[in-house]
């Protein structure tokens, strides 16, 4: 379990946020605390996760469900895996192209005031699939 | 009629059995782990994923199948000794040292997890 924090520069609003993302991931973040509120705040970020919560799906396939055009599905989800909160999955097609497969993998966030400003929590699923976590730890060495 | 050709080996039937029973566990686990790491290669689409998974293979699933495909064969057929003690450990190091270095370059070649 790797807990790091991330604190950001403190903004316009004199606030100080803090992110603090936890989770057997390779976390790569700088996340910033805004964008991640904001994203959470956004009506077609919040689908996308919801739709991906239990099942990865294209983003052909989140488009037709979620009834949102193909380069707002492709806009979203890009800002989603740079905070950290979806995950992408290429998977090699027979012809020897691929596609991408998204899956959430935001769990729970946690808002706190402190002292410092405020913290963000962020707890990450843990990839069920045996085969995934196998590729991760090999990949990583 | 096998307890025959068994004890024509000399060995006891329980310890053929013993032995066959464990050799098989051995190979379910390691079938169990090269399995998931060639679904991992499919998942995820990376090389280094395939060469551990035949890396894997290589030393584990081949040696083993190959010891208990002599040794059950040759309950039934009588091999030259020299099978047992030359060719067959001859066969299991070689397939050893492959999925050896099979494994040491799906460590060396750097990830390709996306093109």
């Amino acid at each position: 379990m790797s807990a790091h924090t991330v604190r950001n520069r403190p903004s316009r609003h004199k606030t100080n946020w803090a992110t603090r993302a936890r989770g057997n991931i390779g976390v790569s973040d700088q996340a910033d605390a805004d964008e991640i509120l904001a994203l959470l705040d956004d009506q077609y970020a919040q689908v996308i996760l919801q739709q991906t919560r239990n099942n990865a799906m294209s983003a052909k396939e989140i488009s037709e469900t979620c009834d949102i055009s193909i380069s707002t599905v492709y806009r979203r989800t890009e800002r989603l895996i740079e905070c950290g909160l979806l995950a992408e999955r290429r998977v090699a097609r027979p012809d020897g192209t691929h596609h991408s497969l998204y899956e959430a993998q935001l769990n729970e966030l946690t808002v706190r005031l402190t002292d410092d400003g405020f913290e963000i929590l962020v707890s990450r699923k843990t990839t069920a699939d045996l085969a995934d976590r196998f590729t991760d730890m090999w990949e990583a060495l | 009629m096998i307890y025959g050709i068994l004890m024509a080996h000399s060995q006891q039937p329980s310890d053929y059995l013993l032995l066959l029973s464990v050799s098989l566990i051995a190979l379910g686990l390691a079938l169990f782990i090269v399995f998931h790491a060639y679904r991992g290669y499919q998942r995820n689409s990376s090389n280094r994923m395939l060469y551990l998974a035949c890396g894997l293979c290589l030393i584990t699933v081949v040696p083993m199948t190959l010891s208990i495909g002599v040794n059950s064969i040759g309950q039934i057929i009588e091999f030259t000794p020299r099978i047992h003690t030359f060719y067959l450990p001859l066969a299991t190091r070689v397939s050893e040292i492959t999925g050896i270095c099979t494994l040491l370059y799906s460590l060396l070649i750097t990830p390709s997890k996306s093109e």
